[in-house]
């Protein structure tokens, strides 16, 4: 058992009608503590609306909001113009709006033709780590607060699963910074590599986790034949129960655990069925934590 | 003209690679035979052409390209 505070359990805003149908009797019952907001989905042009920033502005006040950029490409190896204009923007997110903390994704998206788009791992080497740290410390000059880095679901071999969890420590601790753990990205790698999943969770440092995502996704075929079907973060589905077993495990390994957030695309539970399923799946988690924390 | 660092080179490679079509076996084998990344041979090796695949399809979902 955890002797630490129980953490506050929250919902990843998607600002969609299917999100908001799904989730409204959670919120009504004030069963939701905490709201994680990617602050930088205006920049491409998603709507918020009325609904949503009284959502922000009210979670914001009980100081229970936290920020998870999507598209800053920590990794990429030359700073751009549209990162800069992404960290202008935030600063002034973040001076509107209080946030507990600020989060984003290991690894790079722009680079070439590609000005952002799913995170990828990079190289392991001095200079992605040169890089990285000063990405991060602009990240946090911008938002004034704790920064922290989410582990990545995708890799491209096995290097990649089995190194990120010290990259990321020692990325994290040039600024202070904290581990996002989630949950439904390591259980991708060890479905996909075959690691032993509490071998891959101690390659991280557990100590340093604030925060755990969990979320569902989806199979793809195997081009390859090598294995059964590739395990994706599509974010698309309920959470699977490996995946809660991961969030029964992880307050015993994590002590320091402070927001425990639910996510799911928006557009993606548009019928009653699985906007059920998503209310359950929160009041598993719910009933993990009270387990947990008694 | 500034001389780009080999990681910039790569990711741009990478990138470029990745939104081009090409297939992951087609894809690994450029990346396997470009000289500028001899010394990310041990890297590049253990790629898995899974997840390179998966890459092209995550690259075909998400991607935004750079405006011309």
């Amino acid at each position: 058992m955890s002797n630490s505070k129980k953490p506050k359990l929250g919902l990843s805003l998607m600002p969609t009608d299917d999100f908001r149908q799904a989730t409204d009797e959670l919120f009504q019952s004030n069963k939701v503590n905490a709201l994680e907001w990617s602050f930088d989905l205006p920049l491409n042009g998603v709507a918020v609306e009325p609904w949503c920033s009284e959502l922000l502005n009210k979670y914001s006040e009980a100081n229970a909001l936290t920020g998870h950029g999507v598209n800053l490409s920590p990794l990429s190896a030359q700073f751009s113009e549209r990162q800069e204009a992404w960290l202008a923007y935030t600063q002034q997110e973040f001076k509107s709006r209080k946030y507990v903390h600020a989060s984003e994704h290991f690894g790079f998206s722009e680079a070439g033709p590609i000005a952002h788009g799913a995170p990828l791992a990079v190289p392991m080497n001095a200079e992605s780590l040169h890089i990285g740290k000063e990405m991060l410390k602009r990240y946090t000059d911008a938002t004034q607060c704790t920064v922290g880095l989410e582990n990545l679901a995708f890799a491209f071999g096995l290097e990649d699963v089995k190194r990120q969890g010290d990259f990321i420590d020692q990325l994290i601790t040039a600024v202070d910074g904290f581990l996002l753990l989630d949950l439904h990205n390591i259980y991708c790698q060890v479905a996909n590599f075959g690691v032993p999943e509490l071998e891959l969770l101690n390659s991280y440092p557990l100590s340093k986790v604030r925060e755990l995502h969990l979320s569902g996704g989806s199979w793809s075929a195997s081009v390859s034949g090598s294995r059964a079907a590739v395990r994706r973060d599509t974010h698309d589905d309920g959470v699977p129960q490996e995946v809660f077993n991961l969030a029964a495990l992880a307050p015993k390994l994590c002590p320091n655990i402070e927001f425990v957030i639910l996510e799911r695309l928006g557009n993606t539970m548009t019928d009653p069925e699985s906007q059920q399923e998503f209310r359950e799946d929160f009041e598993t988690i719910e009933e993990i934590l009270e387990f947990s924390y008694a | 003209m500034h001389k780009q660092s080999l990681l910039a080179q790569y990711q741009d490679a990478l990138q470029e690679l990745l939104s081009s079509g090409l297939t992951h076996d087609e894809i690994l084998e450029a990346l396997r035979t470009d000289s500028r990344f001899k010394s990310y041979d041990e890297y590049i090796k253990q790629f898995d052409p899974d997840m390179v695949a998966v890459a092209c399809e995550l690259m075909g979902k998400w991607a935004k390209h750079k405006e011309i």
